[in-house]
Order: C-alpha cells, then structure tokens, then sequence
C-alpha cells in the first residue's frame, strides 16, 4: 500500500471560498476568521479533507482487515491446528523411542543369551568335554561288562585301544582349546 | 471600469432576447454604457419598465437605463433613457413605429423638492431633446457603420454636457419659484426662464395629465411618470437641427402635432382626440407586453426586487435584424449572450482597427461631443480604449463594412474638466440586481484589500491548522496510522513466516516418525529372529546357530592361533591319549579295572609297546615344535 502523505494546504483547495462565506460581510468574515472552531469545523468540511481522512480511515480498516481476516481467523487458528499436529507428532515419536528403548533392551537380552561367550558357549564347550570324558569312561566299562571268549579279546582290546585313545584325544584337544581361551591365546569367530 | 459581470450580461441579454429586434447591437451597447457608468462616473443603472407609447398606445417593456447627473452639490438632474424595441436603428422595410432612437427623459424628485424647468433640451414633460437625437442614424433605415457611434453612452455625454450647462432642475428652496404654465409639477410662476411660446391653437391640450406615460408597473413611487412623448424632429429635418437647438419648443408643438395625426391614423381611436399614454388599468393585464422570462435567483440576478412579471415568456419572437439572417439555428431563449465589449478584446486581439483611434460621427452637430472614451481616460486611469475598439470590431463583423475614416482627435482635458466639475461617486451605489444574489460580493478597492487580508489571514491560520502537531487534524494521527500498518504488517509477516516454519517441521516430523516406525519394525523382526535363535541354541549343544539354517561347530567356533599351534595342541592331546590308554591298560585310569591280566598278557605288552613306541616320535614332535620352532620355555 502506498504510504498516505499529509495533506497539504495546496493539496486543501479550500479556497476560493463557498459562496455562503465569500459573500460575508467582512465584520462576519473577521468572526469567522477568530474563531478557530468555525475555521475548524469549516476544514473539515472540504470535500479534500474528508476525503483524506477517509483514506487514512481505509488504511486503517485496511491493517484491521489484516488483523482479524488473516492473522485472527486465519493464522491463529492454523496455529492451534499445526501446534495440536506437532504435539501429536511429538507424542507418536516419545512412544515410538520408548517402543525403541523396550525392543533394544529385548535385543540385548536376546543377543546376550544367543551369543555370550563367558557364559554361554564356554559353559557349551565344558559340557561337550565333560561329555567326552564320560564316554571315554562309559568305553571303559562296556569293555570290562562284556565277558568275551579268549578268541575275541584281541580284537576287542584293539578296538578298546582305539576308541579309548579317539575319544581321550578329542578330550584333551577341546580340553586345551578351553584352557587357551581362559588364557585369550584362541581365535575365531568368538 | 467596472466588469459587467456574467451574470448581469446574462440577464441583459435575457431582458433583450424576446423582442428586442438588433439583440446583439443593443446588448453591446448597453454593455459598454454599464462598463463606464454603473456605479462609478455618473452611476447609471439599468432596469426593464413598462412603456406606453403615446403613438400607438401599445405598451413594451423596454430597457430603462437611469440615474441621476449631479449638477451642483444640492441638485442632481434624473434621467431615464428608454430604448426602443428597434434599438439602434430601423430596417426599411420595417414597419416599426419607433425608429430605434431612445427616449430621453428627465424626471425631477418631487420628494426633494426638486422639480422641471423646461429649456432648450427639455420640454415640459421632461423629455430630453437632442440634435444627435434628431440625427441619430440618419436616414433611419441604414444599418450603422464602424464609423458610426450612436450610442447610448454618446448620448448620456451629450445629455450630461447638456444638463450641466442648462440645468433642467431647479429647486424652489433655493432658487425661489418658477413660472411654466406648460409645467406639471412646479409652481406656475417661473423666474428667470424665458417665456415659452403659445401653443398652437389646433393642438387640444387634453386636460389629463400627460405625464402618466410610460407606465411605470412596479416603481409607482415615482412621479411625475414620464411625459408625453414628443418626439424629436424628423431626421430628415436637417435644416431644423439648428433652429431645434435653440428653441426646441416650438419644435415640440410641431412635433407634437406630427406625432398626433400619425398617432390618431394609426390607433384607429376615433374618441381619442389627443394622444395621451395608456396607463396600466387602461390597458390591462393581457393587453401588456409580454415580460421576459425572470432569470433564476441562482442563475441570473433580477433588475429590481419589486420586479414581478406576469408572464412569461414562452415563445420568443423570431429574431429579426441581422440576427435572423446569418444567426444559428438555436433557439432564441438557449443561445448564450455574446461576448462582452471586454471580452472580444481579449479573444480578438490584435483587432483591425488597433491604434486607430475612435471614428469622428456623421454629423456636424457631434462637433462639441468629446469621445468618452477620451474623455474618461485622464479619470479612469485606465485607457477604455480597447474596449471601443472591440465594440467597433464587433460592429463590423456584424455588418461585415469596414469604412475607416478620420479619426476624431478630441483633447480629453474638456470632458474631463465637466466631470470634474461635478463630483463623480465613486462609492458603490445600490446594486441593480438584488442584494441577495448568490453572485459575489462586490466591494470597493478598500473592502476588498480588508477583504483579501482576511482571506490571507484565513488562508494562514487553515495552513497553521494543518500543520500544528497539537491540533486535531487527521494529519497529527497519520504516524500513529503508518505505525500501526507496520506494525501489522511486521506482525503478519512473521506469525506467516512462523507458521510456514511451523509447517515444515511438522512435515519434517512426519518424516521422522515413518523412519522411526521402520526401524521399530525392523528390530521388532530382529528380535523375532533372536528369539527364535534363542529356541535353537539352547536346544544345541554342539552348535551355535546365527540364523535359522545356519549353525557352527563349536569346534570350528574355537580354533588355536596359528596352524602351528593347532598341530602343537593336537600332538600334546595325542601324547594325553596315549598316556591315558596306558594308564588304562595299567588300572591306572579314573578307578577303572585294569586291563591286563594273564589271559590278555601278551596282547597287552604288545599294545603298550606300540603305544611307547609312537609315545616316544610325539615327544620328540612335540619338542621340536614348542621349544625348537615356536621358542617355548621348557617346563
């Protein structure tokens, strides 16, 4: 909007005089001319000046407009509407990021007891020693709890031999691995 | 010079337009004659009146021009001067009966005991007798000539050097009664004047009053009303001119008896033995003339208040004259007045006939007759020049005849001095038109300097008001108006710039939310797997699975450092191996029965030696690799 300049006395035109005070005698002329009402009320009464205040009164209608049209019933109320959206939003993203928090303290939980190596697979790797050493022993007693022939000792001490000796090797292999894993002096994919 | 203003022309040429016959030609004149004598010089007004003609007993409304000529500083001489409806001149074809010469009255105020002496320019009704009345437009049907100045202001020059040498006013107070037996008004005994001669004897002088013609309608206050018209001699009457001049009287009684056969053939009265005026009852109301059409009180000012016509005009006689011949096709009553004598002078200029000096008139007897024009100069201080120049301009295009001729040089001291002998009013008179006319105030030079200090100081104080940041004028609440327009507009700028800040985090956060919605369905997944995993592994005992179908040994999950290592672990179980089947072949191992015995002696050494034998070759491995390769301390 243009910028509304004041108005000047040019801009005025108040003179020449409207015929019911240009044919005044001068003594009513001079009355006129003394009281600063009449000559007030006689400016605001040009045409030009009535139309400038009524241009000034446009302008501010004009920012009330704008004040109530655009910011009031209009930006106002899309502010209530973003901010209520926003908070929505920042709501749904706490829940999400407890939900994360919940699910991430489910997947330690879950790693831990799939992949923890200080409990779980050395306890895993001991029970398979153990196991083996039980079956060296259970080797050990089924050969002396069947009574063979003298024909078949031979071979059943040879294959006693044999097995007893796999099964203790294995044994003391694994045995070792787990020694040197409490030691840190193994590698892999643990 | 005073401004005939437009709204006086207006109404002049309204009062000529519905029977004036030369409109325009009058218009002018008249306009020049108020330019140099209303309200100012021998202040002269102008008015419309009824006229009865003692001729033809037909009543006109003609223009009355009036006022009074001071003659000494306690007697002014009243004059009215008619102008006929052919004013100035007669076609001759016409059939007219006045012939376009005006009719000079003199009409004394009884009210200031002022009454009329007749003499050698005025008879014993008052009618003012002139040779240049007797010659106007000679010939009576020829138009006038550039050089040509019959004139009402003319004649009023005439008229004033004439009542100024030979004052037809006389005051019994002062200058004691006098004797005219032919008088109305004043006494019978008049001292001083010469005796006038009989009447003659075939003339009845009727007993009524003559002097109730013209009619005055509305300014029945006057009296005596206008004489008899005696009109001026014939113009062809050359000779007479001379003889006229110094005793009109007996001019008259001839006139008189002239104008009464023409009166009583025309009138077709046979009753009527003597041509006396009609009054206003004689002739009534239907039979008067037609008024012209009273201008609007906001338009047109009116001659006198008291002035009321009876009807108006609706139709205007055609116009005659030049007029007719050559004038548009608008009607009469909307054509606007021509010019002012003024006026063509400022849009015809330059004029053919600048620097010439006014034209001397037709006749001999104008010879004594100075140009009011010069005559008025040294008064006026402003040369009227012009404006005659204008009117003779305009004369001629009228009659489209430029005759130039010897130009009349009139020392202007002589008019000057008469004028100055009778003190000339300077101060506004009444106005002719009504005081209450909307038109503007006319004032003096020294009301109109207060006048126009006032507005000055009217002018200073509306500006002081504009300006005054203490006064209530609407200017004083503009900054606080721009303030707020920017600040609303400031404000709506940033609350919009805000808000569509707003809007893009809420998008951004929408955003966030759909990304962070998938990664909580992704690692709802991932823990669905890890649970499942979790079945698997425990279910194992031997494998650890990553993922449903793909599980590792634990034996290939833990593997020594090196491959040298691993043969270095491998040898030392093997050495175990053997070491703990010996033991068991011995009944050494965990509490367990020995092996041997007598029956299995022999397999048993033999066993055993095997079992020594490579026991030994491990040994030996396993010192060459830790001690030897990999550098080991021995134990």
């Amino acid at each position: 909007m243009t910028q509304i300049e004041p108005l000047t006395f040019n801009e005025l035109r108040a003179f020449p005089l409207p015929k019911y005070l240009e044919s005044l005698p001068n003594v009513n002329l001079q009355e006129f001319l003394g009281d600063e009402n009449l000559i007030r009320g006689y400016v605001k009464e040009l045409q030009t000046y009535k139309d400038h205040q009524a241009k000034i009164l446009a302008q501010l209608k004009q920012s009330e407009a704008v004040l109530e049209d655009k910011i009031l019933n209009d930006l106002i109320k899309k502010y209530a509407q973003i901010v209520e959206k926003i908070t929505q939003q920042m709501n749904r993203i706490t829940s999400l990021y407890q939900e994360f928090r919940n699910l991430e303290m489910y997947q330690y939980q879950l790693l831990s007891s799939n992949f923890n190596r200080d409990f779980l697979i050395k306890n895993k790797f001991g029970h398979l020693i153990e196991k083996n050493n039980q079956e060296s022993i259970q080797l050990v007693k089924d050969f002396h709890s069947k009574v063979a022939d003298e024909s078949e000792l031979e071979p059943r001490l040879n294959e006693l031999i044999t097995n007893f000796r796999k099964s203790r090797q294995q044994y003391h292999l694994r045995k070792e691995k787990l020694n040197r894993w409490n030691e840190e002096r193994v590698s892999g994919s643990v | 010079m005073t401004q005939v203003t437009q709204k006086l022309a207006e109404w002049i040429f309204n009062v000529l337009q519905p029977q004036y016959i030369h409109k325009e030609l009058a218009f002018n004149h008249i306009c020049i004659f108020l330019q140099r004598h209303l309200r100012q010089n021998l202040n002269f007004a102008i008015r419309t009146k009824v006229y009865t003609s003692i001729d033809s007993g037909q009543s006109n409304l003609l223009v009355n021009l009036f006022g009074s000529i001071p003659v000494d500083g306690d007697i002014s001489v009243p004059v009215e001067i008619w102008l006929p409806l052919s004013y100035p001149f007669t076609n001759a074809n016409a059939l007219e009966i006045d012939n376009g010469v005006p009719m000079v009255y003199i009409v004394p105020d009884h009210s200031k005991n002022w009454y009329l002496k007749p003499g050698n320019y005025v008879d014993t009704s008052g009618r003012f007798y002139h040779p240049y009345l007797s010659s106007w437009f000679k010939g009576n049907a020829i138009k006038p000539t550039p050089g040509s100045s019959y004139s009402v202001t003319d004649l009023l020059d005439l008229i004033h050097e004439a009542v100024v040498s030979n004052p037809p006013i006389y005051s019994p107070a002062r200058n004691g009664p006098i004797q005219n037996s032919a008088s109305v008004s004043p006494p019978a005994h008049i001292i001083g004047t010469p005796q006038l001669p009989p009447k003659p004897p075939k003339i009845p002088i009727n007993a009524r009053d003559p002097s109730s013609t013209p009619v005055e309608r509305q300014d029945s206050y006057r009296s005596p009303q206008p004489p008899l018209p005696h009109h001026p001699q014939a113009p062809q009457q050359t000779q007479q001119n001379l003889q006229y001049q110094q005793s009109p009287q007996l001019n008259n009684s001839q006139s008189l008896t002239h104008q009464g056969n023409q009166f009583y053939q025309s009138s077709e009265n046979s009753d009527s033995q003597q041509p006396y005026p009609l009054s206003q009852q004689t002739t009534g109301s239907s039979s008067g003339p037609p008024l012209p059409q009273k201008p609007s009180r906001t338009s047109i000012d009116s001659p006198r208040r008291e002035f009321t016509p009876k009807n108006n005009y609706q139709s205007p006689p055609p116009f005659g004259g030049e007029s007719s011949s050559s004038g548009p096709v608008i009607p009469d009553k909307y054509r606007s007045p021509p010019p002012l004598p003024a006026e063509l002078r400022e849009t015809q200029s330059p004029l053919p006939f600048a620097g010439s000096p006014r034209p001397q008139t037709n006749s001999n007897v104008r010879n004594q007759v100075q140009s009011p024009v010069e005559r008025f100069t040294p008064l006026q201080g402003t040369p009227p020049n012009s404006q005659i120049q204008a009117w003779n301009y305009y004369q001629s295009q009228i009659h489209q005849q430029q005759q130039q001729q010897q130009p009349l040089q009139v020392p202007p001291q002589q008019y000057n001095r008469n004028h100055l002998a009778t003190p000339i009013q300077k101060d506004p008179s009444i106005d002719l038109l009504d005081s209450d006319s909307t038109a503007g105030p006319q004032v003096n030079t020294g009301s109109s300097n207060e006048h126009r200090q006032i507005l000055e100081q009217l002018a200073n104080k509306i500006n002081a008001y504009l300006t005054d940041a203490y006064s209530d004028s609407i200017d004083n609440s503009l900054p606080m108006v721009r303030e707020t327009q920017q600040k609303v507009d400031a404000l709506y700028g940033q609350l919009n710039h805000i808000y569509q800040h707003a809007t893009e985090n809420s998008t951004n956060l929408d955003n966030h939310i759909s990304y962070l919605t998938q990664q909580l369905s992704n690692i709802t997944a991932l823990n669905k797997d890890l649970a499942i995993l979790d079945e698997i592994n425990a279910q194992s005992n031997e494998h650890v699975s990553t993922s449903q179908g793909a599980k590792i040994h634990l034996d290939d999950l833990i593997i020594p450092d090196s491959p040298l290592v691993k043969q270095l672990y491998e040898t030392v179980s093997e050495i175990k191996a053997i070491k703990d089947t010996i033991n068991l072949v011995s009944g050494s191992f965990h509490s367990e029965k020995e092996i041997i015995n007598d029956n299995r002696i022999d397999v048993c050494v033999k066993t055993v030696r095997n079992l020594g034998r490579e026991l030994f070759w491990l040994e030996l491995t396993k010192q060459e690799i830790a001690h030897n390769i990999m550098g080991l301390p021995p134990r």
